[in-house]
């Protein structure tokens, strides 16, 4: 088991390196450069701003360049944002989003397995198709519509929690639940689903055939194999919600890596779009690497080798 | 089976013969038994019949445009001349639904089709050729999928600039990747059957064992996963139209009413309301249909 | 053989219907038996004739929708689980009648150790405390000639070959001495050469235990050495019922006649076997006549008016549903002329 982390966390390495290098030329192939907006700036100063930043040298040399600072933990200086490295910037912004990212994937989880489970155990009665119900609207309502519907209702009509900024912990309560709303409806269907096809199996009908109370039949034999698919959606879903989400974000006015990603992208912020690339690959690679462990914790047939 | 009915009873007079029906027609009565999706699928045709026909019917009787723009009647709520009320510039919401909904749906189609091509080519390809091949093809997959999904679509906004119908060109082909998955996989399992071993026996080119033999037989799931991705192509125009990287006024989209409306719901709720509805209750469509397509296609995964 | 006593199950015209898409299901109609303490009762029947479907129903395992019991008793004991309350059906059930299924691969939870699934038996009937439970647990994988049971308890099933898996499933059933084991198809899903060890294994645990066995099969052979009684399904009712002798020696219906044709069998010297023609019915649209008709060697115009009446055939514990008795009857369909 240590020896297969161990394994796989050294296998991130290529990995990256390939997202890194695919990322680094697809961004230049791009047309436009971070300063050519910036009509003011003469092209002598021009010249010498591209010189520092050496990218008036050919690509594949920027390329090695960029890959010895990569080495060294160094993301680089930030072209739009020149007072701040790319580390500094994501240094702010990550820890914002992934605290964000961690009550949503609570909720998301919460609501999500609860729903979920009840759906399936009462199939086919009012709990059912009420959870199912929500859960399809979770997933047709786009979240830019229900975030400020409950901003409306919760802030603007009942002053429970604050409308956005990051200041308070109550401040994180409605982000969180908006940004977990489609997660959640998606791992309430997939967790039906899977539970529907576990109490199909065989090994139910014995289970109570051995007179096992319900409770016990559910629980002990059916829930293991019945949330698998949803564990399996929620490695992507995870590394999503904690690297931040731009509509969310912005609606909110959070200070996290989605905004700074989508200025950045827009501005031509070369090192800053590599930058965030590269944050939210790990991210999304550690949780996969996740949610495999958590296959053979609940699966004893699944074997690292 | 011949049945003869008497007395209101069937009777039976031949049981050795069988009646056999196909796949399709097995999975069209299913899918006909199937109440939401039938209510999504028509739904999906009055959509398509009032977003593609509507403007015409609209310009024909009022006589306007969803770029007709009547200042002094800005604003105004749902009556009888504006069945959904008129936008800030005085322009008929409706209309500008329909036309939205035009772009909205086709976006959805258009990016579907570029994945349904390049993912099931790519897919099929990789899980017939089996080995070092497949194993290299999958490891490109799995490269692209640690790529941040906007990324690559902000990528192709910068790269296209206003172009939004090469945005979603483009989108479909990110979207292609799980779509090869899920051929790679239906390709694996099949190509050992005895029906394609035996055209492989009888020298039938690759390439023909493959479009031929195998993709036909991976159809269902094929047809699910399109009918799924549809809509999350929608909800992608919509995130970028929020953002403002999407469909550009005067021209609209769901999305972009719906980002519009919601700024203003608290005292011009029609805004909101109505391209919302719209955008709900197509992507609950296609969501419903594509979950009645693949009960009626596989039907050991029934959930109903 | 151990003695067989008073009557302790006793089924009176079950009848467990199924909702199906073309209109109901009738996939057990009117199934009477009796079982007797310590007694076996051998139940065939082609896949589809409701043999599974009567045992389920027996434990009250049928899945609605879309099955439901619409009719009959299942006196236990004199009293009708059909009429008992959810939590008295689950003390009966693993503790007093117990079952094993037919395919061991899927019928033991993947996911749980061994141990964990037989233990949690005695600690749901006895309230037995895990270390009893354990130790119980380890004596019965014992009995049932599992080797090092002390290590194989901690094991889960993905480590056990289909055999072995077979008896822990049956170690799992007479944890708790049952007075009556079913057993759907126990040898159906396992190697030829494991089949008779199962059987051997299920034979010698009821002479020990006193326990009344059930055992449902499609192969005429299984109980042919083992059953006191036997019952031949077809389509949701008994066809024919017998001692092994009257079944094998005087069998009475076509169809049971078909059955024997249809085995091969070391005793004789005729080496041709005799398929019966055409598919089982479609249980969703049988008539008033006799389901077995299109495929019956002796059918005759009044066999698809009514549903022929159970008539006593020699002994009196000899029954068939027949018209006609195909010892003595003319083939109205001499074989040539149908096989193709």
């Amino acid at each position: 088991m240590g020896r297969y982390i161990i394994r796989r966390i050294l296998g991130f390495f290529p990995t990256l390196f390939c997202v890194i290098t695919v990322a680094f030329f697809i961004i230049r192939v791009a047309p436009g450069g971070p300063f050519d907006r910036d009509k003011k700036i003469p092209p002598k100063v021009l010249e010498a701003i591209e010189e520092k930043y050496h990218l008036d040298k050919p690509l594949y040399v920027q390329y090695v360049l960029y890959l010895k600072q990569i080495a060294s933990f160094d993301l680089g200086p930030s072209y739009k944002y020149q007072e701040m490295s790319v580390n500094e910037i994501v240094g702010q912004g990550f820890p914002v989003s992934m605290q964000l990212g961690l009550v949503a994937l609570f909720f998301s989880l919460m609501i999500g397995l609860g729903a979920g489970l009840i759906a399936a155990i009462r199939r086919n009665t009012f709990w059912d198709y009420g959870s199912m119900g929500f859960a399809m609207l979770g997933i047709a309502i786009p979240n830019f519509v229900i975030a400020p519907i409950l901003i409306l209702f919760f802030s603007l009509g009942l002053s429970i929690f604050p409308p956005g900024r990051w200041e308070s912990w109550e401040s994180v309560i409605l982000p969180g639940f908006s940004l977990s709303l489609v997660h959640a409806a998606y791992i309430a269907r997939l967790a039906r689903a899977g539970m529907l096809d576990v109490l199909t199996e065989d090994f139910i009908r014995t289970a109570r055939a051995k007179g096992l109370r319900e409770r016990l039949v559910i629980l002990r034999h059916a829930l293991r194999g019945g949330i698998t698919p949803a564990v399996s959606y929620l490695g992507p879903a995870a590394a999503a919600m904690l690297t931040g989400s731009i509509v969310v974000e912005k609606i909110f006015l959070i200070p996290g890596m989605g905004r700074y990603f989508v200025d950045a992208a827009l501005n031509r912020d070369l090192t800053l779009v590599m930058g965030v690339v590269i944050v939210d690959a790990a991210v999304l690679l550690v949780f996969n690497l996740i949610v495999d462990i958590l296959y053979g914790v609940l699966d004893p047939r699944v074997r690292y080798d | 089976m011949n049945a003869r009915v008497t007395n209101g009873k069937p009777i039976v007079d031949n049981f050795d013969e069988i009646h056999g029906t196909s796949l399709w027609a097995d999975a069209w009565r299913r899918l006909r038994k199937h109440k939401l999706a039938v209510a999504g699928g028509a739904f999906l045709g009055f959509v398509v019949v009032f977003c593609f026909l509507g403007p015409m019917v609209v310009g024909w009787v009022w006589g306007y445009t969803y770029e007709s723009q009547n200042l002094a009647y800005g604003a105004q709520p749902p009556s009888f001349a504006h069945w959904f009320g008129t936008d800030f510039l005085g322009r008929d919401l409706m209309v500008r639904v329909m036309h939205g909904g035009r772009i909205s749906l086709m976006v959805g189609v258009v990016a579907t089709i570029v994945s349904l091509f390049i993912g099931v080519t790519y897919g099929a390809i990789s899980g017939f050729a089996g080995g070092v091949t497949d194993n290299i093809m999958m490891r490109v997959v799995d490269v692209l999928y640690t790529l941040p999904y906007m990324f690559i679509v902000i990528l192709l906004v910068v790269i296209f600039g206003r172009s939004i119908f090469m945005v979603f060109v483009g989108i479909g082909g990110v979207l292609w990747l799980t779509m090869a998955r899920l051929v790679r996989g239906q390709v694996l399992s099949l190509k050992h059957r005895d029906y394609v071993e035996a055209a492989r026996a009888i020298g039938v080119p690759n390439l023909t064992i493959i479009f031929r033999h195998l993709v036909p037989n991976a159809m269902g799931p094929i047809i699910v996963l399109s009918t799924l991705t549809i809509p999350s192509v929608m909800l992608q125009e919509a995130f970028l139209s929020f953002l403002g990287l999407g469909v550009q006024p005067p021209a609209s989209s769901w999305g972009l009413l719906v980002a519009e409306g919601a700024q203003s719901m608290v005292f011009y709720p029609w805004l909101l309301v109505f391209p919302a509805a719209f955008l709900a209750l197509t992507l609950l469509s296609l969501n419903f249909l594509g979950d009645g397509l693949r009960d009626a296609l596989d039907p050991k995964t029934r959930k109903d | 053989m151990a003695e067989v006593g008073d009557v302790i199950l006793s089924v009176c015209d079950l009848r467990t219907h199924f909702r199906g898409e073309e209109g109901i299901v009738k996939a057990v109609d009117g199934v009477s038996f009796d079982l007797r303490r310590g007694g076996v009762l051998g139940i065939v029947g082609e896949s589809g004739s409701g043999k599974s479907v009567t045992n389920l129903s027996i434990l009250r395992l049928i899945p609605d929708p879309p099955g439901r019991i619409v009719g009959g008793e299942i006196l236990f004991h004199r009293q009708n689980l059909l009429s008992v309350t959810d939590a008295e059906m689950r003390k009966v059930r693993g503790n007093r009648i117990s079952m094993i299924f037919q395919d061991p691969m899927t019928s033991l939870n993947p996911y749980l150790t061994v141990g964990r699934q037989l233990t949690e038996v005695l600690e749901e009937h006895f309230a037995a405390s895990p270390a009893d439970a354990r130790r119980q647990s380890i004596d019965m994988l014992a009995r049932v000639g599992i080797p090092e049971p002390e290590n194989r308890i901690d094991q889960y099933p993905h480590q056990f070959s289909g055999g072995m898996r077979q008896r822990v499933m049956i170690a799992m059933a007479l944890l708790c001495k049952p007075e009556i084991l079913i057993a759907d198809e126990p040898t159906t899903a396992v190697d030829v050469t494991i089949q008779a060890q199962i059987l051997d294994l299920i034979g010698s645990l009821r002479r020990d235990l006193g326990t009344a066995v059930i055992l449902v099969t499609h192969d005429l052979g299984v109980v042919a050495g083992m059953a006191d009684e036997i019952l031949v399904m077809y389509a949701g009712r008994v066809v024919e019922r017998g001692t092994a002798d009257d079944i094998f020696h005087r069998p009475s219906h076509p169809y049971t006649l078909g059955l024997l044709r249809s085995i091969p069998r070391l005793d004789t010297s005729e080496s041709r076997l005799v398929p019966i023609r055409g598919t089982p019915p479609d249980l969703a649209r049988l008539d008033a006549g006799c389901p077995f008709r299109p495929r019956c060697d002796f059918a005759e115009a009044r066999c698809s008016e009514s549903y022929p009446p159970t008539r006593t055939v020699g002994a009196a514990t000899h029954e068939a549903a027949c018209f006609v008795d195909p010892a003595t009857a003319p083939t109205t369909t001499p074989r040539a002329e149908v096989e193709p």
